[in-house]
């Protein structure tokens, strides 16, 4: 999947950037059955929530496809 | 005594040292080390198209960030305020986690005794593969 628009150094960053939130998404969901404390859970679920539509968000930009919410740049 | 030796036993009875309040850091670390790292990549783009969504990914961080500082603040797990506290906390912590992980090295011996090592062996991989 080449991207010319975007440059060496960026997609680099991007790459960083998607595994950990990929890792961040995939924790909280797995330590969501773990906390006993409600709230702690609400913050784990929204966590994981904005960890995954930021993934897919970077996704975009390293396809060179749309992003979500957003036109074609 | 355990009865049987299938994993489902052995998971559910082994210690959980994972408590709340680890849990908690964790996630505060997670969204430390996000934030720091998208603006590092911030610094470095060229492409508007990057810069708008890093920007507003940070600020959902940094918004991210601040509610769960107040959370932590709110349970006495976080105490910027009175760091001679906050250590005290952490040396409890520590002395805590150690603990709870020697109660849990001891339940892991004693599984293993009783229902063998588990047999690792040689790597599995294919070298192959990642030669280009």
């Amino acid at each position: 999947m080449h991207n010319r628009r975007l440059a060496p150094h960026e997609m680099l960053d991007l790459h960083e950037l998607i595994g950990m939130k990929n890792v961040c998404a995939a924790k909280s969901a797995a330590m969501m059955n773990m906390v006993t404390d409600p709230q702690l859970r609400q913050f784990l679920q929204q966590e994981m929530q904005t960890a995954t539509q930021q993934a897919h968000q970077i996704q975009s930009l390293l396809s060179g496809g749309t992003t979500p919410g957003g036109g074609r740049y | 005594m355990r009865q049987t030796g299938n994993m489902m036993n052995y998971n559910s009875m082994q210690p959980k040292p994972l408590n709340d309040q680890l849990i908690a850091s964790d996630l505060l670390s997670s969204v430390k080390a996000s934030i720091k790292t998208t603006a590092t990549a911030l610094t470095e783009t060229a492409t508007p198209e990057v810069r708008r969504t890093l920007e507003q990914q940070l600020q959902q961080g940094l918004n991210f960030h601040q509610q769960l500082i107040n959370f932590m603040m709110q349970k006495g797990w976080y105490k910027p305020y009175d760091v001679q506290a906050m250590i005290q906390g952490d040396l409890q912590q520590t002395q805590q986690v150690h603990q709870q992980l020697g109660e849990s090295m001891q339940y892991h011996q004693q599984y293993n005794q009783q229902y063998g090592q588990p047999q690792y062996g040689q790597p599995q991989y294919n070298q192959q593969q990642y030669r280009q």
